[in-house]
């Protein structure tokens, strides 16, 4: 490579970046109708958000329900059947537990029982 | 090649609102930008119908991209550079197998006629720099040709080939050295045959 290597590189360099091709009216046409088969699927739907759509987003979404959903079954089934081993655990960090009977009523029932408060 | 003028919608607005479903858009864009895609494209391949080509896919790529576009993380020019100079790389590699031949084929012009030998010139010219081009690896002749095609500065080419401003400079200036020696001897082909 020589000095007039280079600049013969340079001058062929500068004459292409002076050329500026027309645009034809085919690749216009072609460009534009690519743009309109395309925009259908380009435009930008907007997100409906309802009242629904804000709770799941304020506590964190589906997988959140879900837990929620399973530790409210498992509180109720606590309730209706508390395992042994809950009660054990209970008596031993709270003491023994007795159970009173304020009103003398049957709390099922709604009556109130014999010798109770009527 | 792409810059708005301040009291026109910025590119980026125009391709909002083209997502949105202005087809307007798409009309003020496509005038505005792809000039300057179309130049790119011919300045680096010498091929009319191949920069065409390009040309058009660089537009189908913008509008895919156009509803995923976020104002203000990239200009749409710098990226359009960025697409062009990939698809045109991409089709230099393809040649590279041809480049050698060609680039022997060019080296006289056959018609005497003085206006036909400087069309013939100009053509041989630009077709021999794009073969010689082709024989560059891709980040250098991106390179070269966004400096020297395009006549971008370095820091802006650093944003578009997503490089420092060191690399550019080094890409540039050893794609420029290898150029030269690919075409050493070959000033015929250039049509400078004196100094």
């Amino acid at each position: 490579m020589t000095d007039p290597d280079m600049k013969a590189l340079d001058a062929a360099l500068a004459d292409i970046a002076d050329q500026h091709p027309q645009v034809p009216d085919a690749l216009m046409t072609a460009v534009l109708r690519d743009a309109a088969h395309l925009q259908s699927r380009a435009i930008v739907q907007p997100d409906p958000v309802g009242l629904w759509q804000a709770f799941l987003d304020l506590i964190g979404g589906w997988p959140a329900v879900s837990g929620l959903a399973a530790a409210g079954v498992a509180g109720v089934w606590m309730g209706i059947a508390p395992p042994v081993a809950l009660e054990t655990a209970a008596a031993q960090m709270l003491g023994t537990t007795q159970v009173v009977d304020l009103f003398g009523t049957d709390t099922l029932s709604g009556f109130a029982v014999e010798g109770g408060v009527e | 090649m792409m810059d708005a003028q301040p009291s026109l919608p910025s590119d980026a607005a125009l391709l909002a609102a083209y997502a949105a479903g202005d087809a307007a858009a798409a009309q003020t864009l496509a005038t505005r930008l792809l000039p300057g895609v179309l130049g790119q494209a011919t300045r680096m391949l010498a091929d009319r119908t191949e920069a065409e080509d390009v040309a058009q896919e660089a537009m189908m790529r913008l509008w895919k991209v156009a509803p995923d576009w976020r104002d203000g993380e990239a200009q749409i020019s710098t990226w359009l550079y960025r697409v062009v100079a990939n698809l045109c790389t991409d089709r230099l590699r393809k040649r590279k197998r041809t480049a050698a031949t060609r680039l022997d084929d060019v080296a006289e012009p056959a018609d005497p006629t003085p206006g036909v030998v400087d069309q013939m010139q100009t053509g041989a010219r630009h077709q021999a720099l794009a073969d010689a081009l082709a024989q560059l690896p891709d980040r250098q002749a991106q390179a070269v040709a966004l400096r020297h095609l395009e006549g971008r500065a370095n820091p802006e080419i650093a944003q578009i080939m997503d490089i420092s401003v060191r690399s550019v400079e080094s890409l540039t200036a050893r794609g420029k050295r290898a150029l030269a020696a690919l075409l050493a001897g070959k000033r015929a082909a250039l049509g400078y045959d004196d100094d």
